[in-house]
């Protein structure tokens, strides 16, 4: 009986066998959709552990056509966490600060510059801000989807994400946060 | 219905004459590769910042991106470097990526 079973299994097609293997990788990458292990990485160092949070984008200002990328990086030590952020623009700006808004709460920081260049006709500001580990807790956990708005010397400027983007982007960087506070 | 086979002609000719999108990793995976490992460690000591970046490639056809150590220190503003991890991630020879982590401060 067990035999009559590997038979017919030799005797399906190379194209069939192969479509299963292909289906099999698709409904494995899709049931681990909340695998965090690709989005952070972490490093023992004497203070602690160095928790890195891998780029997030989705926030975009579609009017002006700019967008803007993050990272986390945390070091169990410290209450705060570094929010390094990529920002591209077409025209000059003067970043001052960061405010992130999450239903009635607002997280803001003034920010550092790391860099600015040019890139592909855009300008790359790349800028460092701080937040508390509490707040960034605090910001991932509301219902509403943010916004984050950048004050600027020329003006402030609002960045919007897709409520889809927003909902995978934060079920991750929870995921993550919580194993970090699992970890203390 | 002729436009239709012509596109898929070219298509399948591009997919036959490039090569398929392979990426630097000390072990490599015929349908899915996801490897860390280390690049280099320095005598610097403790680190408080981390800096990536990355390059990616599409079918062998197009391959973009600056995935030096010196972008990535660059992108967290590392001037001490403590050690550099790699990444390479790749799947099905159709899409292949290679991530660079600098550790420092």
């Amino acid at each position: 009986m067990a035999n009559n079973g590997i038979k017919g299994a030799c005797k399906s097609t190379p194209l069939s066998f192969i479509a299963i293997i292909t289906l099999s990788l698709i409904l494995t990458s899709k049931s681990n959709a909340q695998n965090i292990s690709k989005h952070y990485t972490s490093s023992l160092q004497d203070k602690g552990v160095l928790y890195f949070i891998l780029p997030q984008s989705g926030f975009r200002n579609n009017e002006i056509k700019s967008e803007l990328t993050y990272d986390i990086t945390y070091l169990t030590a410290n209450d705060t966490v570094t929010l390094n952020f990529s920002y591209f623009d077409k025209l000059n700006r003067d970043i001052d600060s960061i405010v992130f808004v999450g239903g009635n709460k607002i997280f803001s920081s003034r920010v550092k510059k790391i860099f600015i260049e040019t890139k592909k006709g855009k300008w790359h500001y790349r800028y460092s801000s701080k937040f508390s580990f509490t707040d960034l807790n605090i910001f991932l956990n509301q219902a509403d989807k943010p916004k984050i708005i950048l004050y600027t010397q020329q003006g402030a400027m609002e960045l919007n994400i897709k409520a889809k983007t927003w909902k995978k982007q934060s079920a991750v960087t929870k995921k993550i946060l919580t194993l970090i506070k699992y970890n203390q | 219905m002729k436009k239709m086979k012509k596109l898929v002609f070219a298509f399948s000719a591009a997919l036959l004459l490039s090569s398929c999108a392979t990426v630097k990793s000390p072990l490599s995976g015929l349908w899915y590769t996801n490897v860390k490992a280390p690049v280099a460690v320095t005598g610097n000591s403790n680190s408080t910042k981390v800096g990536t970046s990355q390059a990616t490639s599409i079918l062998g056809i197009v391959a973009t991106g600056d995935a030096s150590i010196d972008a990535a220190a660059k992108s967290a503003g590392i001037t001490k470097i403590h050690h550099v991890d790699e990444e390479s991630t790749s799947i099905l020879g159709f899409f292949a990526q290679y991530k660079v982590f600098v550790y420092g401060e």
